[in-house]
C-alpha cells in the first residue's frame, strides 16, 4: 500500500479542523480507544476453581449506575462477587439478570454514594466483516492485581458461526447461541465477558467461555455478538430489582425424528454406519423426494450426515411441514432432493 | 467538514511534527475518560500517534478485498466414511506410513475440511489431514453451493498435500504469487472452512519465515489449526502464497499441537505447482504417492569446509549402493554447488522416493559423479526410531 502525503503544505492552515475530520475518518488510534475502553473495564471475582471453571473473570461496564455485562458462568452463583475497576476499587456485586442460554449476565455494583461509572454503549456486530481488526480487553489467568489494568489483545474478525444450523457443535457454548462471533485473538481462562472492541472503540461483543469445536476438536476463540445481547440488556437494565436466579437446568428433551418413510441400513456394533437407505416406503415423504434404495445421504439442510445418528438429529431438528434441502450420492453422482418433513403428528 | 482519508493521516502526521517540533506534543498526558456515554479525546489539537500497521485503513481495504477476490477459490472438503471420529493415532511410528500427518493421540473430530481451487479443469488441493481416517467418499462443494463427488488422484506425504479432482470445469482458480522477493514481515492472512462456518474464517498475520522445513514450507504467524488446513495462505494483493499444511519442525506428527499458536505452516505456491504438476497425472485407480526420499547419507555436523565432509553412509541405503563412503565430500546436488550440509538436506528434500539424484563428489579416489535412487527412510524400512541427521 501507499499512503500519500500530499497535503503536507496547508499544515498551519488545516490542523484546527484536524478533530472533525478525524472523527469520521480513520479509525482512531488504538491508544485513544483504549484510554477510553480501559476505565470500563472489570476484574469479576465469583466462586469456582472447580470443574475447571474458573473464579476470574472481565466484565465491561455497560451503564453509568454500575451495570457490569458479562459471560455466564456458574461461578457467578456465590453470595460473596466481588467485582474490582481499573483503580483497584473493590465493588460487592450481585447477579441483577443472567440467561445461561444466552451466556449473557447482567451484575450490579453494590456502589450506593459513587460518583457514577465510565460506561461502554453496545455497537453493532452486524457490520463487522472478516479481517476487521478488533482487540479485546481482559484479565487473563486472572494475573492482574491491585490497579494494574486489563490486558489488551488485538486480532481480526475471522467469521460468524452458526453452530445450530450447521450441526458442528461447540462443546460448552451456550444453547441457545444463533450465532457467535470467531475471532483469531486467544480466549484464555478469564478473558471471558471481557469487551471486544472495533478500533473505534464499539462494543461490538464480549468474549465467551472457552469453548471446543466438535468439528475440529481444537478451541475456539468466540465471543458472543453485541446483536445477540442487545435485548438481553435493555431488559436488564429497565428490570426493577435482581432477578432470582432458577436452579440449574438439566439437558433440553430430546425431541424424536418425523417419519418419513427412507429406512437407513443401520445394523452396527460399536458405532453407527453411513446413513445408506435401505428401503424407500411407498407413498412416503421420502419417495416423493426421490429417494432410492442404496442412496448414501450426505446433507441433511446444511447439516453434514456422518452417520444414521446425524440423519437422525438432523430430522428431529427440522422445521416441520416444510421442505428440507437434501443431498444424496448415488452412484458417482450427487443428487439436490427436497424432502417435504411432515407436520408435527397428532397426540 | 470532511476531508479524504488521506488527508487526514497527512495531517495526523503533519500535526504531530508541527507539535513535536514545539516540544508539546508529548508532555500532554493521554485524556482519561471520566464521563460516561459520549466519545472522549479528540479535544485539543494534539495528534494520534501512528496506528498498529494491521489497523491501517488502507490494509483493511486490501484485506476486505483480497477475501472477497479468493472466496469462489476456497471450497469446503466433506470425508464421510473410514475410521471412527474418535479414532487416535497410534502411537507408534507405524502411524506415518499411512499418510497419518497427526501427533500420535490427537483425536481428529467429524468436520470439514478446507480445499483451493488449483486449476479450472477440476483440481482441488487439500491437506493430506483429510485423508487421515481413510475415508471411502469424498466431497467438494463450491463456493456457488455446488457440490461434487470428488476423487482423490496424488499425495505427496513429505508436503502434507492432496490433490483431488471433481467432474466439474471453469472453475474459479486464484493467482497464485511467485516467491521471488517474498521476504519476511509480509502481511499474510489464512482462510479456512473447517469451524463449519458458511463462509471461510479469516486469521491475519505476516510471514514469520522461508524455507522452513528443510525447505518445504514458509512459516506464518497467521493462526493455523485444522479449520485452515488445506487453505490458502494469501497476501494482501489476493494472491496465494501457499497451501495451509499440517507440517511442522518436529516431524510431520508435531504439527496440530501447535495450533492457533502463531507458528503455521504452508506449502509455497511455487513449490505447489509443482507438486501439482507431478500428482496431477495419478487417477483414482492410480493414486500418484509422493514419499521423502532418503538417501542414507550422515554429513559431519563440525566439519567447516569448502563442502560437507560424508561422515556416515547407512548400510544398505541408496548411498552405500552408489558406493559413497565416509570422508567423502559432496560438491553438488543434482548440479546445485553444496557448500554446507543444510544445502545437501535441502536439495535432498524436493526429491521424493524412487526420484534420481545426481550428487558430485570427492575424495581420496578424485572427483566423480554418482546417481542414486532416495529410498524409505530405516525407521520405516526396518521398524528402528528414526537415526537423527541422517537425509
Amino acid at each position: 500500500m501507499t499512503r500519500r502525503f500530499a497535503a503536507l503544505p496547508c499544515l498551519f492552515g488545516c490542523v484546527f479542523v484536524l478533530p472533525a475530520a478525524a472523527q469520521e475518518g480513520p479509525p482512531r488510534s488504538l491508544e485513544r480507544t483504549l484510554a477510553r475502553a480501559l476505565p470500563c473495564t472489570v476484574r469479576v471475582h465469583g466462586a469456582g476453581g472447580f470443574q475447571g471453571v474458573p473464579a476470574y473473570g472481565t466484565g465491561v461496564l455497560v451503564d453509568e449506575r454500575g451495570y457490569v455485562l458479562t459471560a455466564w458462568s456458574v461461578a457467578l452463583r456465590t453470595d460473596s462477587l466481588r467485582v474490582v475497576d481499573h483503580r483497584g476499587r473493590s465493588y460487592g456485586a450481585v447477579v441483577w439478570k443472567a440467561d445461561p442460554g444466552l451466556g449473557a449476565a447482567l451484575l450490579k455494583l453494590e456502589a450506593e454514594g459513587s460518583e457514577g461509572f465510565s460506561a461502554l454503549r453496545l455497537g453493532d456486530s452486524g457490520r463487522l466483516r472478516p479481517g476487521e481488526p478488533l482487540v479485546s480487553l481482559s484479565n487473563p489467568f486472572g494475573f492482574l492485581y491491585g490497579d494494574e489494568r486489563p490486558a489488551v489483545l488485538r486480532g481480526v474478525f475471522s467469521g460468524v458461526l452458526r453452530p445450530r444450523r450447521s450441526g458442528y457443535r461447540v462443546l460448552r457454548l451456550p444453547e441457545r447461541l444463533d450465532h457467535v462471533l470467531i475471532h483469531d485473538i486467544p480466549n484464555n481462562p478469564g478473558t471471558q465477558g471481557g469487551p471486544l472492541l472495533t478500533l473505534r472503540g464499539e462494543l461490538v461483543g464480549i468474549q465467551g467461555r472457552l469453548a471446543e469445536s466438535r468439528a475440529t476438536n481444537t478451541l475456539v476463540n468466540y465471543a458472543l455478538p453485541s446483536s445477540l445481547l442487545r435485548e438481553f440488556l435493555r431488559e436488564g437494565l429497565a428490570a426493577p430489582r435482581a432477578q432470582s436466579l432458577a436452579p440449574a437446568q438439566g439437558a433440553a428433551e430430546r425431541r424424536r425424528p418425523p417419519a418419513v418413510g427412507a429406512v437407513l441400513q443401520r445394523a452396527y456394533l460399536i458405532r453407527p454406519p453411513l446413513a445408506y437407505v435401505e428401503r424407500v416406503v411407498p407413498g412416503s415423504p421420502a419417495e416423493r423426494a426421490g429417494l432410492r434404495p442404496d442412496d448414501l445421504v450426505v446433507r441433511l439442510g446444511e447439516r453434514t450426515i456422518y452417520d444414521c445418528r446425524d440423519y437422525d438429529e438432523a430430522l428431529a431438528s427440522a422445521p416441520r411441514g416444510r421442505p428440507l434441502p437434501l443431498l444424496v450420492k448415488r452412484g458417482d453422482a450427487v443428487l439436490a432432493l427436497e424432502l417435504e418433513v411432515p407436520a408435527e403428528e397428532e397426540r | 467538514m470532511s476531508l479524504p482519508r488521506e488527508a487526514a493521516a497527512a495531517l495526523g502526521l503533519a500535526a504531530t511534527l508541527f507539535f513535536a517540533g514545539a516540544g508539546a506534543a508529548w508532555a500532554q498526558p493521554v485524556p482519561e475518560a471520566g464521563a460516561s456515554g459520549g466519545e472522549a479525546g479528540a479535544s485539543g489539537g494534539e495528534a494520534d500517534p501512528p496506528a498498529d500497521p494491521a489497523a491501517d485503513p488502507e490494509v483493511v481495504a486490501a484485506l476486505r478485498r483480497a477475501y472477497e477476490a479468493l472466496l469462489p477459490a476456497v471450497v469446503r472438503v466433506e470425508a464421510l466414511g473410514g475410521l471412527p471420529p474418535g479414532h487416535r493415532a497410534p502411537r507408534d511410528r507405524a502411524g506415518a506410513r499411512g499418510g497419518v500427518l497427526v501427533r500420535a493421540g490427537f483425536k481428529q473430530a467429524n468436520g470439514p475440511s478446507t480445499g483451493l481451487v488449483v486449476s479450472a479443469d477440476g483440481l482441488v488441493a487439500t491437506s493430506t489431514f483429510v485423508l487421515r481416517r481413510r475415508p471411502e467418499h469424498l466431497f467438494v462443494t463450491l463456493r456457488d453451493g455446488r457440490t461434487f463427488l470428488a476423487r482423490l488422484v496424488g499425495r505427496d506425504e513429505a508436503h502434507g498435500v492432496a490433490l483431488l479432482r471433481v467432474p466439474a470445469q471453469g472453475l474459479p482458480a486464484p493467482r497464485f504469487a511467485e516467491s521471488a522477493g517474498l521476504l519476511p514481515g509480509r502481511f499474510a492472512f489464512a482462510l479456512g472452512l473447517g469451524l463449519g462456518t458458511k463462509a471461510p474464517t479469516l486469521s491475519l498475520g505476516i510471514v514469520s519465515g522461508l524455507r522452513r522445513i528443510g525447505g518445504r514450507a514458509l512459516q506464518t504467524s497467521a493462526h493455523v489449526s485444522p479449520a485452515n488446513y488445506g487453505g490458502p495462505l494469501a497476501a494482501l494483493d489476493g494472491s496465494v502464497l501457499g497451501l495451509l499444511v499440517p507440517l511442522g519442525p518436529r516431524g510431520e506428527d508435531a504439527a496440530v499441537e501447535l495450533y492457533d499458536s502463531g507458528i503455521g505452516f504452508a506449502v509455497p505456491a511455487p513449490r505447489l505447482k509443482a507438486i501439482v504438476a507431478r500428482l496431477r497425472t495419478g487417477t483414482p485407480e492410480e493414486v500418484v504417492v509422493l514419499r521423502r526420499g532418503f538417501a542414507g547419507l550422515a554429513l559431519d555436523p563440525k566439519h567447516r569446509g569448502p563442502n560437507p565432509r560424508i561422515a556416515g553412509v547407512l548400510p544398505g541405503s541408496p548411498a552405500a549402493k552408489a558406493g559413497l563412503s565416509p570422508g567423502e565430500f559432496v560438491r553438488s546436488v543434482d548440479g546445485r554447488p553444496t557448500a554446507h550440509a543444510w544445502q545437501v538436506r535441502h536439495a535432498l528434500a524436493r526429491r521424493y522416493r524412487g526420484d534420481r539424484v545426481v550428487l558430485e563428489v570427492e575424495g581420496a579416489v578424485g572427483r566423480r559423479s554418482v546417481e542414486l535412487v532416495l529410498g524409505a527412510p530405516p525407521a520405516e524400512a526396518s521398524g528402528a526410531p528414526g537415526a537423527a541427521g541422517v537425509d
